[in-house]
């Protein structure tokens, strides 16, 4: 057999100081841009979901402000005075031209304020059993006092003598 | 040396990694843009419309409000694949003519093509529900009135370019419009470029409803029993001039005003756009202007002589007699013209025009309502001004006014000579909620206070004595009936005619200044007939939803005059 030569051994390049310091600023250099990329992604990143969260926050206005115009408009028909009116004469009160007024005047002679009233459309009604009063009874009422005293069991009892 | 190596392997493979996880984050971010950037902006572009402000009664009842009930549909050419197919299905829901929108579509005049503006949300629905990239539907920004006619004059309206036309809506429109803002970017991702919409202001108003609502009822009901062509009706705090309702008729619905565009008079507010000859309403104004000069007194007297020459002119009294030696007080119950002829007479013609103009009468009130005008006063210093002017101006026949302007003139007496500007506006709530009051402005002491009193004793008296047809059971009321003639619309050699009443309540202590006016009245023809029971209904109307306690009124006056 013939003895092969042996191969050189393969020359490895000599890494001397100042190629180590090139690889040192290369690599900090790129780490910096890295940063600085991350950093920028991260602000505009953040920009972005700002303008998008705003975006959604004027949507959600938007539907609240709809919301809101639906209720005024149906609040706005419902307060109609007229068909306030009509409703009233639908359940059984008097049109407003009929609406009678009762001056009513106390024992000192001093007077009321007019109050309307309508014709007692229902027994059940608390109106009703307010106007009962004043549209069937006298028309003089009489003081608070007076009422008061009449209620059975109000007048002033004398005590039970002492045992 | 041999350990470097492995150091310099493990730094390139960090730096490989990060700038992996570098160009990854950004490719993310290119994504999410990417998928905000699909998301194409609306036609409208990036304007934010501002929330036009809303008008309120006196009592928190809506006037007028926006609404969103009616789509926008609009179609981006760019972005839509099968024209002829989508102009089908879209014509078909819309009840559009097919060929007419295919041809539409493949021709358009932009990018943006916009098919229907007032599609219902039922419409808008449907469209949705096709599921075509490029048609859009959007609710589009309009303006509601639910009470409909009832306010119509004094609201006024908005147009489909949302620009207000008369009444509230013209006056305060740039105040009501608010301003657009911006959304966030052409892609909704840059906050820096939004800015945010400022909505207009709300306003609320002096009007009550449920006087309005009954003073238009009597005005209705007025009118179709006399056959007349119209009418006004204005109620009017004296103390502080905010107006409480104010009704003409004929009047529109703001709602739909587009039905009124061949009538475009119905637009114009009678109350404040309209000008009459007053008639003898004008009388209290001759008279406090003569006894305010010092000049007369209630007890001066005068020979009433009728026909009466003065100013060039034959001035004959109403009921066409002579009334003999009569007091001032006499002379305006009985409303003579030759009486108010002497009392123009005896102020001189300068004295009696600035006495007229400084009740408010020739200039515009000051109202806070669109279309206001100012009425014709003829000054001494005009030119073609005669003396017939004085002395026609002194019963109302030789000038023009304003419904509002005579309400105002009568609420000044009512006010112990005060003229209070005419407000239809007590408050502005802004965006933020906060609501300022306006506060009332007075423009002029245009009479004494005693004068004032006297006149109210003297209109006071009028009524009780001789317009019972305006009286108000439990109330003191003073007040003056007008009948101005105008030419007949039949017979141009006939005459028709205006009535009027204006006057107060309670005498003594006034609350509401109700002006009343019916145009061209058929069955009867004078103020003490027509306009004094529509006054009465008016001031019944007015005494329960202003709360107004009874009150006599002469004697509390301290007596007849």
């Amino acid at each position: 057999m013939i003895a092969r030569p042996a191969l050189p051994a393969p020359v490895r390049p000599d890494v001397g100081a100042s190629t180590a310091h090139r690889y040192g600023t290369a690599t900090l250099v790129v780490a910096l841009g890295t940063a600085c990329a991350l950093l920028w992604v991260t602000i505009a990143n953040d920009l972005a979901t700002r303008g998008l969260r705003i975006n959604e926050m004027i949507g959600r206005r938007q539907d609240l402000t709809m919301q809101r115009a639906g209720a005024r408009v149906a609040l706005g028909i419902a307060s109609d005075p007229r068909r306030l009116a009509e409703r009233a004469v639908q359940l059984g009160y008097g049109p407003p031209d009929d609406v009678a007024i009762v001056i009513a005047t106390v024992d000192d002679g001093a007077t009321f304020a007019p109050q309307p009233f309508a014709d007692v459309p229902d027994a059940d009604s608390p109106l009703a059993l307010w106007l009962a009063g004043v549209q069937h009874g006298d028309a003089r009422v009489r003081p608070w006092y007076a009422q008061l005293m009449a209620i059975d069991g109000w007048q002033a009892q004398p005590q039970a003598a002492a045992p | 040396m041999s350990r470097a190596v492995p150091a310099r392997q493990s730094r390139l493979q960090v730096l490989a990694l990060g700038t992996t996880l570098v160009v990854a984050l950004l490719g993310a971010r290119v994504a999410v843009l990417g998928l905000a950037r699909s998301d194409a902006p609306p036609a409208g572009g990036n304007a934010l419309a501002a929330q036009r402000g809303a008008l309120w009664d006196r009592d928190g009842v809506v006037l007028a409000t926006e609404s969103y009930d009616r789509y926008d549909v609009t179609v981006d050419t760019a972005t839509l694949s099968d024209a002829s197919s989508a102009a089908g299905a879209l014509a078909g829901i819309l009840g559009l003519d097919p060929l007419e929108v295919a041809a539409l579509l493949a021709q358009p005049t932009g990018r943006w093509v916009n098919l229907a503006w007032r599609a219902t949300p039922e419409m808008a629905a449907a469209i949705d529900g096709l599921g075509l990239v490029g048609v859009a539907t959007a609710p589009r920004q309009s303006r509601v009135y639910p009470l409909g006619d009832l306010t119509g004059h004094v609201t006024g309206f908005v147009d489909l370019d949302i620009q207000g036309h008369s009444g509230v809506e013209g006056f305060y429109h740039d105040e009501l419009m608010g301003f657009a803002g911006r959304r966030p970017g052409t892609y909704r991702t840059d906050p820096l470029a939004y800015v945010p919409p400022r909505d207009g202001a709300d306003l609320v108003l002096t009007i009550d409803v449920d006087l309005q609502a009954a003073a238009r009822a009597a005005l209705a009901k007025e009118i179709a029993d006399q056959g007349a062509e119209g009418g006004t009706v204005i109620v009017l705090d004296p103390m502080t001039g905010a107006l409480l309702a104010s009704v003409s008729l004929p009047d529109y619905d703001p709602n739909r005003y587009s039905a009124f565009a061949a009538e475009p008079r119905r637009f114009i507010d009678p109350a404040v756009g309209s000008i009459f000859p007053p008639g003898s309403v004008i009388k209290p104004f001759t008279l406090a202007a003569g006894i305010d000069a010092g000049l007369l007194s209630t007890g001066t007297t005068y020979n009433d002589t009728s026909p009466y020459r003065f100013g060039g002119i034959q001035v004959v009294n109403p009921d066409r007699t002579s009334h003999g030696v009569v007091t001032m007080h006499e002379m305006l119950r009985l409303s003579l013209n030759v009486g108010a002829a002497h009392v123009a007479g005896t102020l001189g013609p300068e004295r009696f025009h600035a006495a007229l103009a400084a009740f408010g009468f020739g200039s515009p009130t000051g109202i806070d309502l669109a279309g206001e005008v100012d009425g014709m006063l003829y000054a001494p210093s005009d030119d073609g001004w005669s003396e017939a002017y004085w002395a026609l101006s002194s019963f109302g026949q030789g000038m023009t006014a304003t419904p509002l302007q005579v309400a105002a003139a009568m609420a000044t007496l009512a006010n112990d000579g005060r003229r209070m500007v005419p407000h239809v506006v007590s408050a502005r709530i802004g965006p933020d909620g906060i609501a300022q009051p306006v506060p009332p402005r007075m423009a002029a002491q245009v009479v004494s206070p005693a004068t004032a009193q006297t006149m109210r004793r003297l209109l006071a008296d009028i009524v009780a004595s001789k317009l019972t047809e305006a009286a108000v059971p439990g109330y003191g009321v003073a007040g003056k009936t007008g009948t101005s003639e105008v030419p007949s619309r039949f017979d141009p050699s006939d005459n028709e005619t205006i009535a009027s009443f204006c006057g107060f309540l309670p005498a003594d202590a006034p609350r509401a200044v109700i002006f009343v006016k019916v145009d061209r009245p058929q069955e009867d023809t004078t103020g003490i007939h027509v306009a004094a029971p529509l006054f009465r209904a008016v001031a019944e109307a007015a005494v329960q939803t202003l709360d107004i306690a009874p009150r006599a009124g002469i004697a509390m006056l301290g007596g007849a005059p």
